[in-house]
């Protein structure tokens, strides 16, 4: 790949509901805790990074992120792109699923899912749901399989951090939301059992065998203290 | 996509004239790389019942156990090609080959609902998508057919539209010339880790069709119900190695060993610190990841940069207890963990101390397999009491 526009499908908002037993009382159904010009930058400089990025260092599977572009047709490119955030921001639109999620439209996604609500943990400082799936194998003799996600909230409601583990395959963009964009098209890892990639509002670190799948991601950006990413796990 | 992404992402694309959208993997311009390298000079000669185990070959690889298959057209014993530099995976199912070898592209189609059978597979890393063919492969000195995929990164994927889609396109090339994938169950669908395409329409196909584990296809039973590698180089903790040399042996050992016996997903579990009280996560050997990747107890240092994802710190005198589901299964895992920027500035290969931060998993990766003990899988009736597909054994002999 020598460059490559992420972009994605829209995924429909469900309309049914999982009760929540502990709703955020302050936060439900407010567009964002953020500022607007905390949001603008959010939305657009992952865009502008996906851009110029190359996957880099291919001894570890890790992405180092070079400038490839000769300094002319860098101005030439950095021209286009203000041009684009300028037109761009011109169509803002809301968050569309996950890692960003307010806690209520996480609810009914997971619940369109197929996912159960098992577990509320309150912490200091965050709020994690826990939410479970199971479903028949994919072929005729094969056991069940499952996944467990957890997610991770904020003190106003909105989601940061998701962890999950199970048979199935996690839905990344479910879990990523917006951030889905910035992985790689292709990632030439020598690594075929672990995934990691981050960048200033994506951290992701997955292993699994085909059999079973562990991994968590988050926004570094948005953590609360009281939440490190060593506790964003499954266990409570 | 959003209104917004889509005015700027066309905005771009029109104008430099970029690859557009969707995760596709049909917009590379470059030519691909492939892996050069050939067999290490010396090596052994394969066994009736066993394969010589080598560090690849490949440039920019580390901690990559490969083998030498010898891959022909079925029914021929002229057509064929042998292929160095093949991971042998702990961690999948089924032998995957790259287009860009000679013999991909003389390896028969197969077919279902009469449309070309294709396949998406998906690992940690990324999917690979391509036609299902059928190829005899040489097991040691035994022939066996089986169904194969060809990953073909140039083809225009639907992987990524699929149920679950995988984040990335993971080309073997230039890192592999292909993967064997021994790990159980037989059949790579049973997991959730394979789609099976007739045309374009999901599907399933006949088993006889379905990309499996070879070592389930050989006719002795003694060697057709697990594996064994067995690595005798000495590897340095500190500096790591060169390379090595190893065996991969067909068939579950049977003396001297610790069996730990899976679930249904494959998983055993570890506690890690073995002294602690923390709690046991999952826990699994995998010859194709490249280090260990674990929790950290002892707050090792994450390195920054190109090798983030990997520990910078030193951690000697590591143990882990991994139990199994059966009766009084566990085995302490004894290993270290070292810097992995001091590490790699040796210009060596093979490093058993190499790892990194993953929370809620105990990934065995290739550095545990470099502590002078064998370890091997088993689908033994004894491993797989249930006979659930996704249940085994490891074993440590």
């Amino acid at each position: 790949m020598a460059f490559q526009i992420p972009c994605k499908a829209p995924i429909a908002v469900p309309t049914g509901e999982i009760r929540d037993p502990h709703p955020p009382g302050s936060s439900a159904g407010r567009a964002t805790g953020r500022s607007i010009e905390n949001d603008y930058f959010s939305r657009t400089l992952p865009l502008l990074r996906a851009l110029i990025l190359f996957p880099g260092n291919r001894w570890l599977g890790q992405r180092r992120h070079l400038p490839l572009l000769p300094s002319s047709f860098s101005k030439l490119l950095g021209a286009l792109l203000l041009t684009g955030i300028l037109l761009a921001s011109a169509f803002a639109s809301p968050a569309e699923a996950a890692i960003g999620d307010l806690r209520p439209v996480a609810l009914e996604k997971a619940q369109a899912k197929g996912f159960s609500l098992t577990r509320t943990d309150r912490r200091s400082g965050y709020t994690a749901l826990t939410f479970y799936k199971t479903q028949p194998g994919n072929v005729p003799g094969a056991p069940a399989r499952d996944l467990t996600v957890r997610e991770f909230f904020d003190s106003s409601g909105r989601s940061v951090a998701v962890a999950w583990k199970g048979s199935l395959r996690p839905d990344l963009p479910s879990l990523l939301g917006d951030l889905y964009t910035h992985l790689p098209a292709v990632n030439h890892s020598p690594n075929r059992h672990r995934f990691f990639y981050q960048d200033a509002n994506l951290v992701i670190s997955s292993v699994g065998t085909s059999l079973v799948h562990a991994g968590a991601a988050w926004d570094p950006a948005r953590l609360p203290s009281g939440l490190p990413p060593s506790r964003i796990r499954l266990a409570p | 996509m959003t209104v917004r992404q889509f005015g700027m992402g066309t905005l771009i694309a029109v104008l430099l004239t970029l690859a557009g959208c969707g995760g596709g993997s049909s917009s590379s311009s470059a030519p691909e790389a492939t892996c050069t390298g050939g067999p290490p000079a010396g090596l052994a000669s394969p066994g009736q019942y066993s394969l010589p185990v080598y560090e690849s070959t490949c440039a920019q690889t580390i901690n990559t156990p490969v083998v030498t298959l010898t891959i022909c057209v079925p029914g021929s014993t002229s057509n064929c090609q042998e292929v160095p530099n093949i991971l042998l995976d702990f961690g999948s199912t089924g032998l995957r080959l790259s287009h860009t070898l000679s013999i991909a592209g003389e390896l028969p189609q197969e077919t279902a609902n009469g449309q070309p059978l294709t396949e998406c597979y998906y690992f940690e890393s990324g999917y690979n998508y391509g036609p299902v063919v059928s190829a005899t492969v040489t097991l040691g000195t035994n022939h066996v057919t089986v169904p194969v995929q060809i990953s073909n990164s140039l083809l225009s994927a639907p992987c990524g539209s699929l149920v679950s889609p995988s984040s990335s396109s993971a080309p073997f090339e230039p890192l592999y010339n292909g993967i064997l994938g021994v790990l159980f169950p037989q059949y790579d669908n049973t997991s959730s880790s394979a789609i099976y395409l007739a045309g374009e329409q999901v599907w399933t196909p006949a088993q006889n069709e379905t990309v499996q584990n070879p070592v389930y296809l050989l006719t002795n039973t003694s060697n057709n119900n697990g594996v064994l590698l067995s690595i005798s180089t000495m590897v340095s903790e500190t500096t790591g190695a060169p390379g090595f040399t190893g065996t991969l042996t067909f068939g579950a050992p049977t003396s001297g060993t610790t069996s730990l016996q899976t679930d249904t997903s494959g998983e055993i579990t570890a506690t890690y610190p073995s002294s602690g009280s923390t709690t046991a996560v999952p826990a699994f050997f995998d010859t194709g990841s490249n280090g260990f990747f674990i929790e950290n107890p002892d707050n090792i240092p994450n390195c920054s940069g190109n090798l983030a994802g990997f520990f910078c710190g030193t951690a000697p005198s590591q143990s882990a207890t991994l139990t199994g589901t059966g009766t009084n299964q566990s085995y302490t895992l004894t290993f270290a963990i070292d810097n992995a920027q001091t590490l790699l500035s040796t210009g060596n290969t093979v490093f058993s101390t190499l790892g990194g931060f993953q929370s809620g998993i105990f990934d065995a990766g290739f550095p545990a397999f470099l502590y002078r003990h064998n370890i091997g899988l088993s689908w033994t009736s004894t491993c797989s009491p249930t006979s659930s597909p996704g249940e085994g054994c490891f074993v440590i002999q």
